[in-house]
């Protein structure tokens, strides 16, 4: 009897921290990170979407994906989708289409409309809202005005190898190991070559859209990577590490927008670099791509990973992949606005975009 | 103290030259279509251009590649108005550089010995140009190199031309051989010239190696294209001269720095040699005014 009391009051006790730990130390479940897909268009015929009268607008986003290239609106789909003949060089404002051997380049924006046209021999390239030709002997640099005007035009010491460019500093990498920071009107306000390796190279670079912070990936044999911040007039070395890869080709880097991360290709992945912190972190993936995609709001970052199955990667800052999004298509490219992510893809019966937008379930 | 340094390393250059060549040609048959500083497009180029196409251009001495790319690479926002090219890099302090090719994937990669296939020579870069580019980059002086320094001599009996000389001033031009009395004042003298590249008598306008310039019997100036480098944020194919002094245009003329002609007979001489040490040379006499 007494031990049927004691078995009957062991139960209770059991049954009572259960309820007891149900409501005291009950805590919500994380909200699960999705991806939704919104919509998906295909570009059917290139140049169809705007013949059809649905001009792109400034408001309406660049894509560049195999040999084709264009305009999306990023609630509705393509806009604008025509095919390169050689090559193109694309922003929000303004795009320039050119054969190997242009002539005159026509620099039109993104509803079709001529806005000024250049005689400059060169192939034109843009960053940082900023407009540049390379002229024919790969040393030579014109930067375009906004009416189609030369703003500076210099050779520089050897073979241009990198680049990339914010409102206030055009960031070049050469040959020779150098790196180069010029301003809008012309003035060099950055030289410095980070030396140290066998073989003195700019294989990649990258400015943070302030303009106070730049990097780049220099050097063959060994390989290293060097942070340089804007202190008082000068920039500075803030940071510097050797690095396991020793690429001999253009590597890929770049700055979130947010400044607070610069993402590039490294051995193994995707090399982090916290610029706050001063902390690197590896998030590893195979040939990624599409790099600089990021959500600050939720301190996410985005990347595409190629080689042997395509797929968007959406990791932590830390490098920590939360989850991975597999596709079909070549050539990725990769753009973000707000919370949506949007996909470009080269697929066997044409090119393809996707809008995904990631919530929480 | 800097020039007398320079002329060291010529000399010792022209010395490894005279020795035994250090580099092969990268290509056969051999077809120079444009020396150091031809322009390409408008741009003078510090390199060799080769002609012809569906030709296996070859690393032109040992060594390990640094650098290489495709016209356009995803993985940078910068295009190659030189097409694909590759850079190989020599114990020396030498960069080859191979570049308006179509690709390079495939070609020479790490530890390449000398003749190594690099790529199949075709129509690439802005230019169109069908061949390829070879130049020399010198990293332990961090200037441009005239290939032909260090390349077997190659068998050459055609003399170059000189087309059109003229001196340049007050807004006018004066072309030598047409003008007999020109007014008294600074002028810059332009010198055309050319270099027979094909067996057909086909020639190109481009600076030649060596020029040499007398005015009333004296040697005023005595070019030799053997280095380029940059001097503020503009490429001159003579580093040594004063800054804007002397330099060669977009259409590969060599414009001289100005220099005062006073009243009286003036005779100019100019005499220009190519690598080959062929010569020629022309003279004229003018009445300033």
């Amino acid at each position: 009897m007494e031990e049927q009391a004691r078995r009957s009051f062991a139960t209770l006790a059991a049954i009572l921290a259960v309820i007891v730990y149900f409501f005291v130390f009950a805590r919500p479940l994380p909200r699960a990170l999705e991806l939704r897909a919104v919509w998906s268009d295909a570009a059917a015929a290139p140049g169809l979407a705007q013949a059809a009268g649905t001009r792109a607008s400034g408001s309406d986003l660049p894509f560049e994906v195999g040999d084709e290239y264009g305009y999306f609106d990023p609630a509705k789909g393509l806009r604008f989708v025509a095919k390169k003949t050689f090559g193109v060089s694309l922003s929000k404002e303004l795009y320039a289409t050119y054969d190997r051997s242009p002539g005159t380049l026509s620099w039109k924006d993104p509803g079709g409309d001529l806005r000024f046209e250049t005689q400059e021999p060169g192939y034109p390239f843009m960053a940082g809202g900023r407009r540049f030709l390379v002229g024919p002997n790969q040393s030579t640099v014109t930067e375009i005005g906004r009416s189609g005007e030369i703003l500076w035009r210099r050779d520089f010491p050897s073979l241009l190898t990198a680049f990339d460019a914010s409102a206030d500093l055009a960031l070049f990498g050469t040959l020779d190991g150098t790196l180069i920071g010029i301003t809008p009107s012309g003035k060099e306000v950055l030289s410095f070559a980070p030396g140290g390796s066998r073989v003195s190279c700019i294989y990649g670079c990258a400015v943070s859209s302030d303009g106070m912070t730049v990097a780049a990936i220099s050097g063959h044999d060994r390989q290293r990577l060097v942070v340089l911040e804007k202190r008082a007039e000068a920039y500075r070395v803030a940071y510097h590490r050797w690095l396991a890869s020793d690429f001999t080709r253009p590597i890929a880097m770049s700055f979130t927008e947010s400044r607070e991360q610069l993402l590039f290709e490294t051995e193994g992945g995707v090399g982090i670099y916290d610029a706050a912190a001063r902390r690197e972190h590896l998030l590893e993936a195979e040939s990624p791509q599409g790099l600089g995609a990021a959500i600050p709001a939720r301190r996410l970052l985005l990347a595409v990973e190629g080689g042997t199955r395509t797929s968007l990667v959406v990791s932590t800052y830390e490098g920590q992949r939360l989850f991975t999004f597999a596709f079909e298509g070549e050539e990725p490219m990769l753009a973000r606005e707000g919370d949506s992510v949007f996909l470009g893809l080269r697929r066997p019966e044409g090119m393809r975009m996707l809008r995904l937008d990631l919530g929480e379930e | 103290m800097k020039r007398y340094r320079q002329r060291i390393l010529l000399l010792l250059v022209a010395g490894l030259a005279a020795a035994g060549a250090a580099l092969d040609w990268p290509i056969a048959p051999v077809r120079v279509a444009g020396e150091f500083g031809t322009p390409l497009e408008g741009s003078p180029m510090p390199g060799l251009l080769f002609a012809g196409e569906e030709l296996a251009a070859r690393t032109a001495g040992k060594g390990d590649v640094s650098f290489h790319r495709e016209a356009i690479d995803p993985r940078t926002k910068l295009p190659s108005a030189l097409g694909a090219m590759m850079v190989n890099e020599g114990d020396d302090g030498l960069a080859e550089v191979y570049a308006l090719l179509p690709t390079v994937v495939g070609g020479a990669g790490p530890g390449a010995m000398q003749g190594a296939f690099v790529a199949k020579t075709g129509q690439a870069g802005i230019s169109g140009f069908k061949g390829f580019w070879f130049a020399l980059f010198d990293r332990k002086m961090d200037r441009w190199v005239n290939p032909r320094l260090f390349m077997p001599e190659l068998q050459d009996k055609k003399a170059p031309g000189i087309r059109k000389v003229s001196l340049v001033g007050n807004d006018k031009s004066y072309s030598l051989g047409e003008t007999r009395s020109l007014p008294q004042g600074s002028y810059a003298l332009v010198v055309e010239t050319t270099e027979v590249v094909g067996a057909d008598g086909e020639s190109i306008q481009g600076p030649p190696y060596f020029i040499r310039i007398l005015v009333n019997g004296e040697s005023q100036v005595e070019l030799r294209a053997e280095v380029a480098s940059t001097v503020d944020g503009r490429l001159s194919f003579y580093p040594d001269r004063k800054k804007g002094a002397d330099m060669i245009d977009g259409r590969g003329a060599l414009r001289l720095e100005p220099r005062m002609f006073t009243r009286g007979r003036t005779s100019i001489e100019i005499l220009i040699r190519d690598f080959s040490g062929n010569e020629r040379s022309a003279g004229w006499t003018l009445i300033v005014e």
